[in-house]
């Protein structure tokens, strides 16, 4: 059953490398994540499936906020008129510079194009494709053989019910005996979102105006979704507040809190979310949840206190990381909607 | 019960079958989509009830009951949605293909 | 026999990304590499009939999962999409700037690009 999976998955790896059209490439990473997620579930990891089912939804939808950007500039640039739309891309405010710019991109597709001759092809293709024979090669010579050793499996196994509480051991390894890199996936979600915003060719933070969503002329959907986000949002809760006896956790509740958001601003056509207040609320959730883990866990507290504690410890800490997450990915998609796009 | 269920099971899979049959019998892009909806509509649900059905009254029915009615309102509206956005960006609704995609290069 | 194609699947994606023309099928192919280090360290100590490590008294302790390599993954999955959502914007900066996403003609611009600069100056 793995095996025919993993088939098709080095299959759908294939068709990426021949595919030329953008928007079938982003229909392949979906059904790419959802064999993943299908794979991860088979190898015994229920919490890692969900995640990377609910990560492969929000990368298709970046991408194709992306292309349809770049389409319609595209678009634009065929039809001969530079920008259809009112403003003008800060870098280049010059109509001059703007068609010297093509004409020098005209020149450069020609001189490229006379490159990709068959005379090319051989280091264009051919020595990449030996180079990665030889390193795939090099890598199954010197892949380190034999049985794993089950010491430390079987230590996490057998204590963390009673180290840390609950029924779920990847939620209590997360938590508490390497808390330290849930905090620096935390923080690198933080940076990820102030670097979007500083490599942004806009400057603007406060988000405002923008493109409807195509959806709320669509009446049935409309209706559904407006069902269906509530669920969304309960079964994101639901998540984080199991995340400590079933799989589930802070990540992928989290995620389900801004896919909340994301069915309402198909629903409502909201863009006046207040990005700046959001911005903030990350930032203190973070500050509160490195605090509460260095008192908590750091500091050795956590062996002193009775279990019924550590259970309230890991569900107030799948809480803020929850929400951390949310805020996050609400950022990012609120970002790409409504400046990106523009 | 459990029979019951794995005749269930394995008749929803064959109206998957004849979905996956019909996308390659075709080549209308509407056509395509409405039997393609078989497949996440009639078939998923009829897997799902044999699911219900194999494991008789208990918990994990109920739950599996839930997304029964959270699938019966989703994918119907998937299809629909993307069959409307098909014919509003300019898919010809008779027979000839036309490709509305744009390459990269 | 799962890692071999997950090492394969890193190398197919190895290779599309470093032969692929255009920049959008490169951030593509670094989304690939990343599930193929995930399915890497997933199927550590993998056999049949593996069970999922959620449960107090787990008997029979050698047909449960490791759940170290599955929290670390949880981890590594978020951090995926942030880098990625930098990598779209990067990309999307660079394409409103150069009109482009071919590597090629990406190159020759900003090489043109740079000239001109230094010209102004």
């Amino acid at each position: 059953m793995i095996y025919l999976l993993l088939v098709l998955w080095l299959f759908l790896a294939f068709c990426i490398i021949g595919e030329k059209r953008n928007i079938r490439i982003v229909i392949y990473l979906c059904v790419f994540s959802f064999i993943s997620s299908i794979s991860f579930l088979i190898l015994g990891s229920p919490d890692a499936a969900m995640a990377e089912a609910a990560i492969g939804t929000f990368t298709g939808i970046f991408f194709i906020i992306c292309f349809e950007k770049h389409r319609e500039l595209r678009f634009n640039e065929k039809n001969a008129s530079v920008f259809s739309r009112d403003e003008d891309p800060p870098d280049i405010d010059d109509e001059r510079a703007v068609q010297a710019l093509l004409k020098l991109r005209k020149k450069a597709r020609a001189r490229t194009r006379g490159k990709h001759n068959a005379k090319s092809i051989l280091q264009r293709y051919l020595a990449p494709g030996l180079f990665s024979i030889l390193l795939f090669i090099l890598f199954i010579v010197f892949l380190p053989g034999g049985e794993a050793n089950p010491y430390l499996r079987n230590q996490f196994l057998t204590q963390f019910s009673e180290h840390v509480g609950g029924e779920n051991a990847v939620t209590a390894i997360y938590l508490a005996y390497r808390v330290y890199d849930t905090l620096f996936e935390a923080l690198v979600l933080v940076i990820a979102v102030v670097a979007v915003i500083h490599m942004s060719y806009s400057s603007d933070i406060l988000v405002k105006g923008g493109k409807p969503s195509h959806v709320g002329q669509y009446v049935v959907v409309v209706s559904v979704l407006r069902v269906i986000c509530a669920i969304v949002l309960l079964f994101g809760f639901y998540l984080i507040m199991n995340g400590h006896i079933t799989a589930g956790g802070g990540f992928q509740g989290g995620l389900f809190i801004a896919a909340f958001f994301i069915c309402r601003y198909l629903v409502y056509d909201i863009y006046d979310l207040p990005i700046t207040k959001v911005i903030r609320m990350e930032e203190l959730v973070f500050l509160s949840t490195v605090i509460f883990a260095v008192l908590i866990v750091f500091l050795g507290t956590i062996n002193h206190l009775p279990p019924v504690f550590h259970i309230v410890y890991m569900i107030v800490m799948n809480f803020l990381i929850g929400l951390k997450v949310a805020c996050g990915f609400l950022i990012l998609f609120y970002r790409y909607i409504a400046i990106e796009r523009r | 019960m459990e029979i019951l269920g794995n005749i269930i099971i394995i008749l929803g899979i064959i109206f998957m079958l004849f979905g996956v049959i019909g996308i390659f019998r075709y080549q209308n892009f509407f056509v395509r989509i409405l039997i393609a909806s078989k497949i996440d509509t009639v078939g998923a649900l009829t897997v799902v009830i044999g699911l219900a059905v194999k494991h008789g009254f208990s918990f994990f029915s109920l739950r599996v009951v839930l997304l029964l009615v959270l699938m019966f309102i989703i994918n119907p509206m998937v299809t629909h949605i993307i069959a409307r956005s098909a014919y509003e960006s300019g898919q010809n609704i008779d027979g000839s293909v036309d490709d509305i995609e744009e390459g990269n290069e | 026999m799962i890692n071999i194609i997950a090492i394969l699947m890193f190398f197919i994606s190895f290779f599309g990304l470093i032969t692929s023309h255009s920049m959008i099928k490169s951030i593509v192919f670094t989304v690939l590499m990343e599930s193929a280090v995930i399915l890497f360290f997933l199927s550590l100590g993998f056999q049949s009939g593996i069970i999922p490590p959620i449960g107090v008294n787990l008997e029979n302790l050698e047909h449960v999962a490791d759940p170290l390599p599955q929290a670390l993954m949880i981890t590594a999955i978020i951090i995926g999409v942030a880098v990625t959502t930098i990598k779209i914007t990067i990309l999307m900066s660079f394409f409103r700037k150069f009109k482009t996403t071919d590597w090629d003609e990406a190159r020759i611009l900003s090489h043109h690009h740079e000239e001109d600069e230094n010209n102004n100056d």
